[in-house]
């Protein structure tokens, strides 16, 4: 039995306005999702290279502090190196000025040099002779000067010449610690 | 007056609704703060990129300065390395004097750097600048000898004989200097 004389249109649950109000939003969502996604990816990426930085940063502050004792290796054993020359020069000067200081007159049988101070022995025409041309040279060097005269055979003079400077003068502290 | 909204109408605006809520708390609770947390990463990103390079640029420039240092020492760290040998050291310096003798001393002290070394020379008295140049040579020697006082001169005739102690430092003789204390 029939209650209308029309034929019934067509129902449908998604209506033109509902298919536009899902395309709407499903693409709002899309854009949102992949955003998120975007940003997890490049926070993922960020800290993993984060990572890797801080892993070459590490090995490259090893390698700083390696190289640095390196350095400080070779400049120590340089310094040591100059100072080991130096002194060889200043005592090769030091032998030199005194065969250079003991007059014609005066013959040296010993010489002694040391840290500190020089010990000489030798033979000398008189006192005079030893006072003058190699005691005055010897006080200019030396704070601390002390002669003993005894007669050799041949009427002349043995000496014994003892002279000393203070240890605050004879080296640096550093090579004294060295020593 | 009244309003008449349809019932499709309502479903449409409900349907709107919830979907604009899901929306607005999507952006606001979990975009948002992601979008917070990349831009510090971001920044922390390009903080330590920064750092890297600075200490990139300081290791070059620490490097050259070890290679410029390695080049301009090398022979000098190369003497610390030889290991002394007396017999060479009597062939090498023997043509300054008319006899030359090397013996070691043995140290006390086992935390030296150095090995100690008694040498016995007579040279001519007409000629000590053999001595002098012996102390020359000593300073381009392939080792590092420091001569040290005293330093006696005896004269004995026409000659005179000369003792004193040499110290060979050696990169050997430190290692050993360490192991002995860490021992």
């Amino acid at each position: 039995m029939k209650y209308s004389y029309i034929k019934p249109r067509h129902k449908s649950l998604l209506t033109k306005e509902i298919q536009m109000i899902l395309a709407f939003f499903s693409i709002t969502f899309f854009i949102l999702f992949a955003t998120y996604f975007f940003l997890l990816m490049k926070d993922y990426s960020y800290k993993k290279e984060m990572h890797q930085l801080h892993i070459s940063r590490l090995g490259i502050a090893k390698n700083i502090d390696n190289m640095k004792v390196q350095i400080k290796f070779i400049e120590e054993k340089s310094l040591l190196a100059q100072k080991i020359y130096t002194k060889n020069t200043v005592l090769k000067d030091s032998i030199k000025n005194l065969f250079d200081l003991v007059p014609q007159r005066i013959t040296l049988s010993e010489a002694k040099l040391l840290e500190n101070g020089l010990i000489l022995h030798g033979i000398t025409p008189n006192k005079d002779v030893y006072n003058f041309m190699l005691q005055a040279p010897l006080r200019s060097i030396f704070q601390r000067t002390q002669s003993s005269f005894y007669p050799a055979a041949n009427g002349w003079l043995r000496f014994v010449s003892r002279n000393y400077v203070d240890e605050a003068l004879v080296l640096p502290e550093e090579l004294k610690n060295e020593n | 007056m009244k309003i008449n909204i349809s019932t499709q109408s309502t479903h449409l605006l409900f349907i709107i609704s919830l979907l604009l809520i899901l929306v607005l708390v999507f952006s606001f609770f979990v975009l948002v703060p992601k979008g917070k947390q990349y831009r510090a990463d971001r920044l922390e990103y390009q903080k330590e990129s920064k750092e890297v390079k600075k200490y990139q640029d300081i290791h070059t420039a620490i490097e050259k300065k070890l290679k410029l240092l390695e080049n301009k020492n090398r022979d000098l760290l190369h003497s610390f390395e030889i290991a002394f040998s007396e017999q060479k050291f009597q062939e090498q310096y023997a043509e300054y004097f008319s006899s030359l003798k090397i013996s070691k001393l043995l140290s006390k002290n086992t935390q030296d750097a150095f090995v100690s070394y008694e040498v016995d020379t007579r040279f001519k008295m007409s000629s000590p600048k053999s001595f002098y140049d012996f102390l020359d040579a000593l300073n381009s020697s392939n080792w590092v000898i420091a001569v040290n006082p005293p330093i006696s001169f005896k004269r004995e005739n026409e000659m005179i004989q000369s003792s004193f102690v040499v110290r060979v430092y050696g990169l050997n003789n430190e290692i050993n200097a360490t192991k002995r204390v860490v021992e």
